[in-house]
């Protein structure tokens, strides 16, 4: 077991079950956390997330999560990883079930209905699809440009600076996949449910 | 990569093998080419070969003709020297550049002959461009196949034997040896010409929206009439010995034949490849998938006939080489495709061990007479967008669990059914589940099929829990699945989508809850339905056990505007009985709806999988039986389903 102290972020929103053990499954020891205090230590942070942008949001707002998780993350800048929703929350705005809603605001982002930005395939964008490399970045250390990811979302995220755009996606519509400003990471697909290469981003990330 | 220490083609070149000094087999060949054959022979056989014909046909020969330099030769040298009356016949693919069309009237004044010109359907054209680029990488499908099929029917309906072809394709390959008589006939089409694809297979691949009849121009003759009608199909090039400089030089003396710029080439090579304005393409998507275009062949066949110095050859590959053309812009018209989409679908034809990087990728100079090349005629982004359908298909094993008290222990087993009944025991779910990671399944779903309110169903959660710290795949669970508490559950115990059945029907309000709360995504509709009389759908519940009198059809579209974000529907007369899904209803459904759909009931062969993927627009195939109880693992299905141009996630 590596110790370091990487501290998921349970909302009671979905399956944070995979995740911990793909953590223990790479040999790292974790905690699974359900109260902003838990943060005060140092460590890495992994926000997995299920449910709607709306309802997340609420349920941060309880308990102090908001003003906690922006001390540790913006201002002491401890490495996070936001996934698929967890990701979206990232953001200065979202629009799901049509209710404009604020996020968290780390990145200068807006999240959008694949829908309305004119994606005309199914959605939600459910099953495996590749990422385009966009900058170079060590979260992709080992990475091949061919595998697939497992991607489960009907919303996306539109970074204002495109720089931040680790990796895009296609579904009809180019998003980004994989974003990382500064100490913030974002994945929109699950690396927990993406076979190897999932694990591999997963590593990458710990070993930061 | 490793190069010819000669010619300095690299390893990704096809057919290329180094011998021990590092010298390559095109140029070895060349070598025979040079020192071995006996070209006097050749000629004799080439005369022999012609007075045979000579007369006795309506015309003497039928020569395929581009109207660049090694059809012009050809034609030149046959008419010149051995005054055949020809019939030439030109496959026009859609980008004949304006110096291209002087050259052929020209040369057709010069010489006198007649001529056939064809243009196949541009609708048509389009398609196969967009396809075979998706597929194989390549968009020329429509002119090879054409331009080597299309000549072979004049030769049948006119009924003449002979065919004369250019050049040998022992000059830059080695799929035929000099040595080889290089005929050109279905076996060299197939070896190398077709992409692997015949239009039989276009048909399917396309889903066959371009009706057989209309394949003819790109569909090889049968052999049986070819030899019925004594035919001989050759290269000039097997006769005379082949040399495009020169032979360049004297059809621009003697027919006023004249060269041209082409994109991304150095100009003094204004005699090759002057035909197609969409030749910069093909290049760049040579360079993107091999690291090698045009300015390295060329260079190639000058070493080879020591008409250059290495430096130079370097000097040129370096200035020409991995340019983007302005022609790009174009193509990506004609079929409908985004740039980023172009990219993305190199991505997976790239040729080992070349790889490809867009970030040192500079602007290549348009060509003079760029801005006169015919852009009309652009592809709708809707009908690029049914051919591309880049989302890939899912393969879901399906678990039917059931905990079985098993000498007094109570284990969570998996059951198979068939026509909803007569359950039959496959084995321990976990396990099971591993297998089907190991062996690249997309997904699992877990129905626990024992009706029971799944939030209060401690030991179903607790087994729940347990699998998903072992399993890292996607996974649906549903059964008993009756309130929000349930999906909450659910969630925090490993799910990742939630199956509601039964209670949706007596609570739709349900779907829309959910939907809300924990985001569409994860609300997975299952509809089990049977059909009741002729094409008369109708929803079950429980189990299969209570006809709802729900309208199947209806019911999906209310579960789409309530929320649902995925529809698992399950034919209840098919279940089990390996007789091949109802494409009908799969079609009907998955055209209709706007969300993903998983299909299930009556897949028993690979074939039922390939079926349900080729004519319907369904996202996923769940089944028990085929992976419970068939000899075809997953990794079989995978490559099957592969090789009928069906996409599959890449691992």
């Amino acid at each position: 077991m590596i110790n370091q102290k990487i501290k998921i972020i349970d909302m009671g929103l979905g399956n944070i079950n995979s995740i911990s053990k793909c953590i223990q499954f790479l040999n790292y020891e974790f905690q699974v956390i359900t109260n902003p205090s838990y943060l005060e230590e140092d460590c890495k942070i992994i926000f997995p997330g299920v449910g709607s942008f709306n309802h997340a949001m609420k349920l941060l707002n309880t308990d102090g999560w908001i003003q906690s998780l922006k001390h540790h993350v913006i201002e002491k800048k401890k490495l996070f990883l936001g996934i698929c929703l967890g990701m979206q929350l990232m953001a200065t705005k979202g629009y799901e079930n049509n209710i404009e809603c604020d996020g968290l605001n780390f990145i200068n982002a807006e999240v959008k209905s694949l829908r309305k930005i004119g994606c005309n395939l199914k959605v939600p964008h459910t099953g495996w699809n590749g990422i385009n490399i966009k900058n170079k970045n060590n979260i992709l250390k080992d990475i091949s440009n061919v595998s697939d990811y497992y991607f489960n979302h009907s919303y996306v995220v539109e970074p204002e600076n495109k720089d931040i755009v680790v990796s895009t996606t296609i579904h009809e519509i180019e998003f980004a996949s994989i974003i990382n400003y500064k100490n913030i990471y974002g994945m929109q697909f699950h690396p927990e449910k993406s076979s190897n290469a999932g694990k591999t981003l997963l590593k990458n990330f710990l070993s930061l | 990569m490793k190069s010819c220490s000669n010619c300095l083609l690299p390893e990704t070149h096809e057919t290329i093998a180094f011998d021990s000094k590092g010298t390559c087999n095109v140029c070895t060949q060349h070598v025979v080419k040079e020192e071995k054959i006996d070209w006097e022979k050749k000629k004799e056989e080439l005369k022999k070969l012609i007075s045979e014909h000579k007369g006795k046909y309506e015309y003497d020969c039928i020569i395929p003709f581009s109207g660049g330099k090694d059809s012009t030769w050809a034609l030149y040298y046959l008419i010149k020297e051995f005054k055949v009356n020809p019939l030439v016949v030109r496959f026009d693919h859609g980008f004949l550049r304006p110096n291209l069309e002087k050259n052929v009237k020209k040369v057709s004044r010069e010489l006198g002959f007649d001529m056939i010109n064809f243009t196949p359907n541009w609708k048509i054209a389009q398609k196969l461009m967009l396809k075979s680029f998706l597929d194989k990488g390549d968009f020329c499908w429509h002119c090879h196949t054409g331009i080597f099929s299309y000549p072979m029917w004049v030769a049948l309906e006119k009924k003449v034997p002979l065919v004369f072809w250019g050049e040998n394709s022992s000059e830059y390959t080695a799929y035929y040896s000099f040595d080889d008589a290089e005929e050109v006939n279905e076996e060299r089409f197939n070896r190398y010409i077709n992409l692997g694809i015949t239009s039989e297979d276009m048909y399917l691949r396309l889903n066959g929206e371009i009706p057989l009849n209309q394949l003819k121009p790109f569909t090889y003759p049968n052999l049986e009439d070819l030899k019925a009608l004594n035919y001989k199909s050759v290269c000039l090039g097997s006769y005379i010995p082949w040399n495009p400089k020169k032979q360049s030089q004297i059809i621009m003396q003697e027919l006023g034949w004249k060269g041209d710029e082409v994109e991304n080439v150095p100009p003094e090579y204004n005699y090759e490849k002057i035909e197609c304005y969409m030749q910069g393409v093909r290049d760049y998507i040579k360079y993107i998938k091999r690291g090698y275009s045009r300015p390295s062949h060329l260079s190639a066949i000058d070493l080879r006939n020591k008409e250059i110095s290495i430096d130079k050859a370097k000097e040129n590959i370096k200035l020409y080489e991995g340019k983007k053309p302005p022609s790009l812009d174009i193509f990506l018209e004609f079929i409908g495709l985004k740039e980023d989409e172009f990219y993305e679908v190199l991505k997976t034809h790239e040729i080992s061990p070349n790889k490809f990087d867009l970030e040192n990728i500079d602007n290549g100079k348009k060509v003079h007479d760029f801005d006169t090349w015919e852009r009309s005629g652009k592809m709708e982004r809707e009908e690029a967008l049914k051919i591309i359908k880049m989302l890939k298909k899912r393969i879901i094993p399906k678990f039917l669990f059931q905990f079985r008290n098993i000498n007094g222990q109570q284990l969570p087993t998996f059951v198979i059914s068939k026509k909803f009944s007569e359950l039959k025991m496959v084995g321990s779910v976990i396990p099971q589940a591993k297998i089907y990671e190991a062996q690249l399944a997309d997904e699992l779903m877990i129905l626990n099929i024992e009706d029971k309110q799944c939030s209060k169903d401690d030991n179903f959660l607790g087994f729940l829990r347990k699998f998903s710290e072992q399993i890292f795949m996607p996974l649906t669970v549903g059964g008993g699945v009756k309130s929000l508490k349930c999906f909450e559950k659910l969630l925090n115990n490993g799910a990742d989508k939630v199956f509601i059945n039964s209670e949706a029907i007596i609570n739709p309000d349900l779907i829309k809850l959910a939907s809300e709360k924990f985001g569409s995504q994860c609300v997975v509709l299952g509809i089990d339905f049977k059909e009741i009389e002729k094409d008369k759908f109708v929803v079950f519940s429980k189990g299969g056990k209570i006809n709802t009198n729900l309208d199947l059809i209806e019911w999906t579209k209310r579960c789409e505007e309530l929320g649902a974000g995925e529809i698992a529907l399950n034919d209840i007369n098919r279940d089990g009985t390996s007789t091949g899904l109802n494409i009908k209803v799969a079609k009907q459904i998955s055209d209709l709806l706007s969300i993903p759909i998983v299909f299930s009931g009556g897949c028993g062969l690979a074939s039922h999988f390939v079926e349900g993927f080729r004519y319907t627009n369904i996202d996923g195939i769940s089944a028990g039986t085929f992976f419970a109880n068939k000899d075809q693992n997953i990794f079989q299905l995978r490559s099957q389903i592969l090789n009928s141009g069906i996409n599959l996630r890449q691992v």
